[in-house]
């Protein structure tokens, strides 16, 4: 059994599917992500397609600064999704709120509704740094920030 | 037929309709990534989007147990059907256990266990998916059962064994070949392919009825839809076009292989090409298209 469960895992990283759900978005990350789907960038050649309802998807793609209104929706949202699922913030406004992170009706990032996997900056992030995010996720290519150790933060 | 041909014939049906068809439904992909100047996913996506959902958590969204078993049902139906088709040679390997009619009964049951699921997950677009996949059914199953009428009244059986030696033995007629075109004319909606996929509709209700679906369940209902192409297009390739048969098991088995590929191509390329139609106009077309058939039938019972 325990086999199965392997090669499923495997298979994971071959197909990931992906669910766009937008917060309150202002569309720029929303058009940049259909940009993916194009034949100029193809990213059905990873093995990756937007699906249309949560239950059928790996990954929540989540756009736009959480407003007060959709908090619930988020939450619903991630727990429709199965097991295993990451959870990708799309944009400067879904990874810290952007220039509404003080906003009265907006929340902020969505890592204060639901754990997030992966953040790809950006306002709107292009097309190369989604794939790329999205590369670095499925391990294909390999991070290119140093990790956080002990020189860098001025220890010897 | 022997038990060894009889066990052999068995394991090439079951391998060919349920193993092979994610390795045709990832053929279809590339394709139609060719036509859209993609370079599209790897041919063995399928089998790896299969395996992938057989390993995610299954979300029990409804208790109503239809909801639980009927995913399975149409897997198991469509592999029982598989057995009535002659792939290996003349016959199929169940030729002496069912005919035509248990056939179309088979072949009912997948559609009916979809309905069910869809029917049973409490989802309005299910609902509607449900709705349009009932009377898509309903009206191109008859031009199937038609068409294959028409080839029981001129072999004079009703077993799909004696159908296909008696059409390969004396060659087309003009019924037979009315309902040839026919069968052809309809495959896009036995299939289930664009310009007939209304049910499932994927930018319009979402996938409707496989909406409330994730895990083993959307596997298997995803594989059977896969399953249920390659047996159409085998139904149409090894009983409407039963030319060239050999001798050799393997050989007959390769011919049968290299026509359904055909028929697939030209299916994604009308599919690729293609708008999806309405509902109205779906049925339309289908109710004119039986109509049509039901002259093949007249024109058999004349003789000719």
């Amino acid at each position: 059994m325990s086999f199965l469960k392997k090669i499923a895992q495997n298979m994971l990283k071959k197909s990931i599917w992906i669910f766009h759900v937008n917060t309150g978005a202002c569309n720029g990350c929303d058009i940049e992500l259909l940009d993916i789907l194009t034949p100029y960038y193809d990213i059905e050649r990873f093995g990756m397609k937007a699906v249309s309802s949560p239950r059928h998807a790996d990954a929540l793609v989540i756009s736009g600064p959480v407003t007060r209104p959709t908090v619930d929706f988020v939450k619903s949202v991630y727990e429709a999704t199965p097991e295993p699922k990451i959870v990708i913030a799309l944009g400067s406004c879904a990874t810290a709120g952007g220039i509404w992170f003080d906003s009265y009706n907006v929340v902020g990032g969505v890592d204060k509704i639901i754990p997030v996997n992966l953040y790809i900056p950006g306002c709107p992030p292009r097309p190369e740094a989604i794939l790329f995010g999205i590369a670095q996720a499925m391990g294909i290519s390999k991070k290119k920030i140093k990790p956080l150790i002990s020189e860098q933060i001025g220890y010897q | 037929m022997n038990f060894t041909s009889l066990f052999l014939s068995v394991m090439v049906n079951i391998f060919v309709v349920l193993l092979l068809s994610p390795l045709f439904d990832g053929f279809t992909r590339k394709v139609r990534a060719l036509i859209q100047s993609r370079v599209g996913p790897p041919p063995l996506q399928s089998y790896y989007d299969i395996l992938k959902l057989m390993g995610k958590e299954d979300l029990k969204s409804t208790i109503n147990p239809l909801f639980r078993f009927s995913p399975y049902l149409s897997v198991i139906s469509i592999a029982m059907a598989s057995l009535l088709i002659p792939v290996t040679g003349l016959n199929p390997p169940f030729n002496f256990f069912g005919d035509i009619f248990l056939f179309i009964y088979i072949i009912t049951v997948v559609g009916i266990a979809i309905i069910i699921t869809a029917s049973a997950s409490e989802n309005p677009f299910a609902y509607v998916g449900a709705s349009r996949k009932m009377m898509l059914h309903l009206s191109v199953e008859p031009i199937l059962a038609i068409a294959l009428i028409t080839g029981a009244i001129n072999a004079g059986s009703f077993k799909i064994g004696d159908i296909v030696s008696w059409y390969h033995l004396s060659g087309p007629n003009v019924s037979m070949l009315l309902a040839t075109v026919c069968v052809f004319l309809s495959l896009q909606a036995l299939i289930g392919k664009i310009p007939f996929d209304i049910s499932e509709a994927e930018q319009e209700i979402a996938e409707g009825v496989l909406i409330e679906l994730s895990g083993p369940k959307y596997a298997c209902l995803k594989w059977a839809n896969m399953a249920r192409q390659v047996l159409f297009c085998l139904v149409f390739s090894q009983i409407f076009i039963p030319w060239p048969i050999t001798d050799s098991l393997i050989l007959n088995t390769l011919i049968a292989l290299f026509k359904v590929t055909i028929i697939i191509f030209i299916s994604t390329l009308i599919e690729s090409l293609n708008p999806r139609l309405r509902i109205d106009q779906a049925l339309k077309y289908n109710l004119t298209l039986a109509g049509f058939s039901l002259t093949a039938i007249f024109l058999a019972l004349l003789g000719v």
